[in-house]
């Protein structure tokens, strides 16, 4: 005759797994989730560090010629200047709190938004270089 | 502007610069040059964060592969034993009936040291009836049902019961002196009465049996029919060798017989109603395609490359396309007046399977990005 109790351990032994599975889902998706976050504040770093090495280039190499477009342009990296360390801190913080994927997009919304502070305002940074050379914007 | 004309024009703008140009102009450089270095301080960092996370990541991938496999394994396992279990307990409980009526039977020519080891015999069986018991609790317990195991249990009990008055009243009978043609007599109307019972039971069975077999439609299950079959072979035989007791002992068993004819033509007819069965050549072509389906899965959680995902990703298209054709075939015999809905199920396990390959194609493509470095 088959032996019901060795199907019923092997049911609570079925039943430990599933759990043990379900707590290795979380954490799976608590991982993606990390990898989610770094993966979008590089991806806005690189955007910023663009704009800015297009800006810092631009006065460097002489594309720049307007006085006042360059103290426009000294003004807001000043700025930047003064918060960066201010805002990479705090952008560290988030990033080393614990995470819950169903917070994900309300976390990755916060965390562009530090990153986007820094970036300067589209119409001043055009503004900035009235008398640049065709072709030569970065 | 040429590229010449632009170094003319950038050399003209810095070497105009006035003084107060110049300082703003180092300025910018001192600026620019620590916010980049911040930024690519904290991107290189970010980076190998990212690395390290999708290493980790892709380990607990793994380990959930291996620990799914483990999961699907023991489930089917479990879900075969259930299935198991529910039948040899049936089987257990009809084959302790069955002893039941054998030991009455030799109880009649018993001595005293029969008797005594008759005693034992009850105990043996009293023994294998609580443990009975306590299997159908153990089965109740992890959800199997256990109605139709339950019926059987009153006849055992009563069997059981009936068997110790009776080895009860044939030691009396032995100890007072009393003669072997005064032990009890067999009742011949009773047991004609539990045969006569049981083969309706059969019939009423059989009847069931044979239309499972003609309607059937999941491949998987043919080996359970063949496992009823058997049973209902081993029940037949049973049947009549008490029939041929009642006949031997001068009985009218026609009326027996009679009851034991349509289980007799039911047994033949079980191949028959099989090899008619319509259903059963479509579902074994959808299980094909399940097994086909399966073994992409498997692909798809091991591919780590984008050549592979790219067959993967043309492979899903290529499963969808079968499984609209055989939706197709299904609307033609549906058309044609036949009842589909137990070949719809299968169809359904079907299109989940390819569903979910899809979506392992997708977790694939997850992982691969991952391991590149870009999700």
């Amino acid at each position: 005759m088959y032996n019901s109790t060795r199907l019923k351990q092997a049911l609570q032994t079925l039943q430990a797994l599933s759990e043990e599975r379900g707590n290795i889902s979380k954490q799976l998706a608590a991982l993606r989730s990390r990898c989610q976050f770094r993966e979008q504040v590089i991806d806005s770093l690189y955007d910023y560090y663009d704009l800015v090495s297009g800006d810092y280039y631009a006065v460097v190499d002489g594309l720049v010629r307007s006085t006042e477009a360059i103290e426009i342009l000294r003004d807001y990296m000043q700025e930047h200047y003064d918060v960066i360390d201010d805002q990479m801190q705090r952008m560290r913080k988030m990033l080393d709190q614990p995470v819950k994927p169903t917070d994900t997009i309300e976390k990755l919304d916060k965390l562009k938004g530090f990153v986007f502070y820094m970036r300067p305002e589209t119409p001043r940074t055009l503004n900035a270089s009235p008398k640049m050379p065709p072709g030569s914007q970065t | 502007m040429d590229e010449f004309e632009l170094r003319l024009y950038q050399q003209e703008t810095l070497l105009n610069d006035d003084d107060y140009t110049t300082e703003l102009r180092l300025h910018v450089v001192h600026y620019g040059e620590t916010l980049l270095n911040r930024v690519r301080y904290e991107v290189e960092l970010l980076e190998k964060e990212l690395v390290a996370l999708s290493s980790v990541f892709n380990e607990f991938l793994d380990e959930v592969k291996t620990m799914d496999a483990k999961i699907g394994k023991l489930s089917t396992a479990i879900n075969q034993g259930k299935m198991q279990a529910a039948k040899e307990l049936d089987q257990t409980i009809k084959q302790e009936v069955q002893n039941v009526v054998e030991q009455l039977r030799v109880l009649p020519k018993a001595d005293l040291d029969g008797v005594e080891m008759l005693f034992q015999n009850l105990d043996a069986l009293q023994d294998n009836y609580g443990m009975i018991q306590a299997q159908i609790k153990t089965l109740d317990e992890i959800g199997v049902k256990t109605e139709h195991l339950k019926k059987n249990l009153p006849a055992l009990e009563k069997g059981l019961n009936q068997f110790g008055k009776s080895i009860e009243e044939r030691q009396m009978s032995l100890l007072v002196g009393e003669e072997e043609d005064k032990a009890p007599e067999i009742d011949y109307d009773e047991l004609r009465q539990e045969l006569m019972s049981t083969l309706l039971n059969q019939r009423r069975a059989m009847i069931n049996h044979l239309r499972q077999a003609q309607t059937m439609a999941n491949p998987k299950e043919v080996e359970l029919l063949k496992r009823n079959q058997q049973s209902f072979e081993q029940g037949f035989a049973q049947i009549s060798e008490q029939i041929k007791l009642l006949e031997e002992a001068g009985q009218n068993i026609t009326e027996l017989q009679e009851q034991l004819e349509p289980v007799a033509s039911g047994l033949r007819q079980f191949e028959r109603a099989l090899a008619s069965n319509q259903f059963l050549a479509f579902s074994q072509k959808i299980y094909d395609e399940v097994a086909i389906v399966n073994e992409q899965i498997e692909e798809a959680q091991a591919c780590d490359n984008f050549d592979d995902l790219e067959i993967l990703r043309e492979n899903v298209e290529a499963l969808f396309e079968n499984c609209d054709a055989m939706a197709d075939e299904l609307d033609v015999l549906a058309d044609q007046g036949l009842d589909i809905d137990p070949v719809i199920e299968h169809y359904d396990v079907l299109r989940m399977a390819i569903e979910q390959f899809e979506r392992m194609v997708q977790e694939a493509a997850n992982r691969i990005g991952l391991a590149s470095g870009r999700l």
